[in-house]
């Protein structure tokens, strides 16, 4: 499938997920991207890594979608003593560590369950040879 | 299996990340749901601005002007029209305050804060405040049907602001806390007037009270426990008459305590520290020939603060000042005739009964000569998170039933009988004069608070307003016996402490004892010296602008370290004081917050707590004496002979001297303690741990004007009247909006340490206000 094809489907599975799920919802969510992106895209390593700059890049669309609501961002630092940019990294950063994690969890299993899979039928293969 | 290693290490991983920022610790909402993009905390939008509403569907017409600092101007065409407003701008601003206070005294905290709110719903449950209070509320509907139709208009008000409000405007401590708001119901502004009863009023040091009365022989007990306030500077001037107030019959004296039996009994804390001031000054007094009232609240800091400041104008009512969200009266404030400010009366209106029980049913306890079975009621506590617990209260005539280790006693909290305080502020808002000033003021009853007043023809009174209780003969603060069936009196309204106009022209209260007639109303009139503090300043002969009032609401000069250098000179050598000490000395006693001397006298009175513990130890009983009753041991004794042993005063004081300089060299050496006198933080409400906004630089003690220890001046008032009028300036410690996300939530903190108060704008017509941001307009 093309690359490209990839990551836009992706992107717009995990912004779903975001726009409409929370909690165990977007846990669950987040579960069922990975166990697609290992079923769709197999043998994928380094795709977590893309999926985790889109997940920041989500977030951080977030935040400047939060701009709006800056003010509110800013009394709320004023008013409990923090930064409004540690409010919006605080919140980036749980959602993207839940999101990736859940993720990450299902691809990784998926992936070696696949490699033991190849490795066990080349030692299948073998012994028919030498017999 | 080693293959999956890695795998299952991200499995445990992300398992416990899932179970940690899902978890809803104590009552609260989870990490995840705060954070998530689309219902979070960032989704919360501020309530919109510079903009005009319309709410149709008012029982009456009003529009709400709400200016820069977040205060509604509330002009009303008709009562309704002003208590729906008043309803819709405290639940605006402060619907999860009112909620929270409400749900607390109904003993229903732990539905929104989960276990946690067991401990105090156990103590309110047991009152059944919540059953009373719509007794009230019905009653009135029959006594007082003007107030029972606003009361129901305010909550029409409430219901109609809540179920208009979009998701993305509520106050973010509904996300916090994981509950949506519920209905208000008119009877709860009846629960908050207990709460603040509670606050003020409640005691519970009755047996610790009892453990001195019967160990101590009453010259030890006039020694280290005296009662010794008769040259203090009273609220009614020693030049008024007083009647005293009729004693009840002598009741049977308890005793509770043996010689060496030990006391485990871990009373509720109190703060002692709650309280106020308010003057007020005649012609006499002020550069302008008017008069000046002022007021000053002393409670506990949270945010958001207690107070909402407000202006409502109506038919037959006009008036500004301080309300209470849930309350829509104005407590302390004006109207075009009258000023009133108040301060806590701190009267004894709890009392504890010994009860003696059936050894072999403890259900039963005697009285008026035969075995009675107590009543038992069932409540629920429905505990977020944990379901629902059974909570079975005994009660006797008395009141509800406590059991400790080896005392039962029957509590009577005379407050919880009745609320009449709402209807009395109902009337002082419409007041004109000082004769419907005391009219409306005839059937108050709690919180027990001392009302200064003045008004635009320069008259000036003061009232010790509440419904105080008749004690028997002799009594002197433990419990009461209770074998016999109670008969409860109250002292009438006429005998109550009271003056007009006195001769020196000039009246004020700090908490202090109302009047030197010999008549017990209470134990806890403890600080003898800010009362003398403001008497001093208000005595000068010199004529008062409003300006120098706000100057006298700033004053942190402590008469205490009078009495610490009287110490000084009597227990020790000057030649051999260090430098700390001989600073006592010479210093003026101003607790500037980082000033050297403020810093080592704070030191100081900390000792002083301590060295009374050990005094208390020595005598075998629990409670130490209070300060001035220490200081006063220290300064008019050398030694106490007490069971054989001699206590001597120099050893003690010697000993406060050493633990004082170790422990200020302790602050020295560990410059990140930043002690100060004084600084402090302000918790949430909900006590929310990292929301405390830290106040530091203050300056001040708890017996300065400026209160500032375990109290603070959480809101203060300066009205002038005169012959243009009333004028006044006013300051919320905090701000006006228990948002978090607002800018009211702390908007007036910086204003408030320097005391510049903002000048209120008192208007007749919407159209003569400035710096409004905000106008609402509601139909019928």
């Amino acid at each position: 499938m093309h690359r490209l094809f990839r990551y836009v489907t992706v992107t717009v599975l995990l912004v779903l997920i975001q726009i409409f799920l929370n909690g165990y919802l977007l846990v669950a969510g987040a579960v069922m991207l990975g166990i697609l992106i290992a079923v769709i895209f197999p043998g994928q390593n380094n795709f977590l890594f893309h999926v985790l700059v889109i997940e920041l890049l989500i977030g951080i669309c977030w935040a400047i979608f939060a701009v709006e609501n800056t003010a509110q961002l800013d009394n709320l630092a004023v008013n409990t003593g923090q930064t409004t940019l540690g409010w919006i990294v605080s919140i980036i950063l749980v959602n993207t560590i839940t999101i990736f994690l859940c993720l990450a969890t299902p691809v990784f299993f998926a992936t070696r369950m696949r490699k033991d899979y190849k490795e066990t039928a080349e030692r299948k293969k073998n012994i028919n040879l030498i017999n | 299996m080693r293959r999956f290693a890695a795998p299952l290490v991200l499995l445990f991983i992300t398992a416990t990340w899932v179970v940690i920022t899902s978890w809803h610790y104590r009552g609260l909402n989870s990490v995840q749901q705060l954070a998530a993009y689309n219902k979070g905390i960032l989704s919360k939008k501020n309530l919109p601005r510079n903009r005009q509403l319309s709410v149709p569907g008012a029982p009456g017409e009003a529009n709400i002007s709400i200016d820069t600092l977040g205060i509604p101007h509330i002009f009303g065409k008709d009562e309704a029209g002003l208590a729906f407003a008043t309803g819709y701008m405290h639940a605006r601003d402060r619907y999860f305050q009112m909620e929270l206070l409400a749900y607390t005294v109904m003993g229903r905290l732990s539905e929104i804060i989960g276990k946690d709110g067991i401990y105090s719903d156990q103590n309110w449950k047991r009152f059944d405040l919540e059953e009373k209070a719509k007794i009230i509320m019905d009653s009135l509907a029959i006594s007082e049907p003007g107030l029972y139709h606003y009361l129901q208009a305010y909550q029409d008000g409430v219901n109609s602001y809540l179920n208009n409000e979009e998701e993305k405007f509520r106050d973010p401590m509904y996300l916090v806390w994981n509950y949506s708001p519920r209905p208000w119901k008119s009877y709860y502004s009846f629960l908050i007037q207990w709460y603040m009863s509670f606050e003020l009023t409640f005691y519970d040091d009755y047996i610790n009270r009892q453990e001195i009365l019967d160990k101590l022989p009453p010259s030890i007990r006039d020694l280290v426990y005296p009662d010794h306030k008769d040259n203090q500077p009273m609220i009614i001037p020693s030049t008024e008459q007083h009647q005293k107030p009729a004693d009840q019959p002598f009741t049977r004296q308890v005793k509770i305590f043996q010689p060496g039996q030990p006391n485990a009994y871990n009373a509720r804390p109190t703060n002692p520290d709650l309280g106020s001031n308010n003057w007020v000054i005649g012609k006499d007094h002020t550069a302008d020939a008017g008069s000046i009232l002022c007021n000053d609240l002393h409670l506990f800091l949270t945010t958001p603060n207690i107070f909402y400041e407000m202006q409502l104008k109506g038919p037959g009512i006009h008036v500004y000042g301080y309300s209470i969200p849930g309350v829509p009266v104005i407590l302390t404030g004006h109207n075009e005739n009258i000023a009133w400010g108040i301060t806590n009366g701190g009267w004894d209106v709890t009392e504890q009964y010994l009860l003696k029980t059936d050894p072999s049913n403890n259900n039963r306890y005697y009285l008026d000569g035969r075995w009675q079975t107590m009543t038992t009621k069932h409540f629920v506590l429905d505990v977020k998170g944990a379901g629902k617990i059974d909570y079975p209260v005994k009660y006797t005539v008395f009141g509800p039933v406590v059991q400790t280790t080896n005392i039962t006693y029957a509590l009577h909290w005379h407050p919880a009988q009745w609320s009449a305080g709402l209807q009395s502020f109902w009337k002082l808002m419409k007041a004109r004069d000082w004769n419907e000033f005391r009219q409306a003021l005839r059937n108050y009853d709690y919180p027990s608070q001392n009302f200064a007043f003045t008004d635009t023809k320069g008259n000036i009174g003061m009232i010790c307003a509440g419904k105080m209780p008749v004690k028997p003969v002799g009594y002197n603060g433990g419990l009461l016996d209770g074998t016999q069936s109670p008969d409860w009196k109250y002292c009438s309204f006429d005998s109550l402490p009271q003056s007009y106009n006195p001769a020196r022209n000039y009246l004020f209260s700090a908490n202090q004892q109302p009047v030197a007639n010999g008549y017990y109303s209470s134990r806890w009139f403890s600080d003898l010296y800010r009362p003398k503090r403001i008497d001093t300043l208000l005595s000068q002969a010199r004529k008062f602008q409003a300006s120098d009032m706000q100057q006298m609401q700033l004053d942190i000069t402590d008469l205490s370290v009078r009495d610490l250098q009287l110490l000084i000179k009597k227990h020790s050598d000057k030649n051999r004081l260090s430098a700390n000490w001989r600073s006592m000395l010479e210093w003026d006693g101003k607790l500037v917050a980082q000033q050297r001397e403020a810093v080592f006298y704070k030191t100081f009175r900390y000792a002083a707590g301590e060295s009374s513990k050990e005094i208390a130890a020595m005598l075998g009983v629990q409670a130490p004496p209070s300060f001035d009753q220490f200081i006063h041991l220290l300064l008019t004794h050398d030694s106490v002979v007490y069971n054989g042993k001699v206590i001597v005063i120099k050893d003690i004081f010697q000993k406060l001297v050493t633990r004082c300089d170790s422990l200020y060299q302790m602050n020295i050496d560990n410059p990140s303690l930043n002690v100060q006198a004084y600084a402090f933080s302000i918790p949430q409400m909900t006590f929310l741990p990292t929301l405390d906004i830290q106040v530091d630089d203050i300056g001040g003690s708890d017996n300065t004007i400026n209160v500032n220890y375990g109290a603070h001046s959480v809101v203060r008032t300066v009205i002038e009247t005169g012959k243009d009028g009333i004028h006044s300036w006013m300051v919320n410690a905090i701000g006006q909006t228990g948002r978090l996300n607002e800018k009211g939530y702390s908007q007036q903190l910086s204003a408030w340490k320097r005391n510049a108060l903002h000048k209120t704008q008192f208007v007749g017509r919407p159209e003569e206000l400035k710096a409004v941001s905000t106008t609402i307009i509601f139909k019928k």
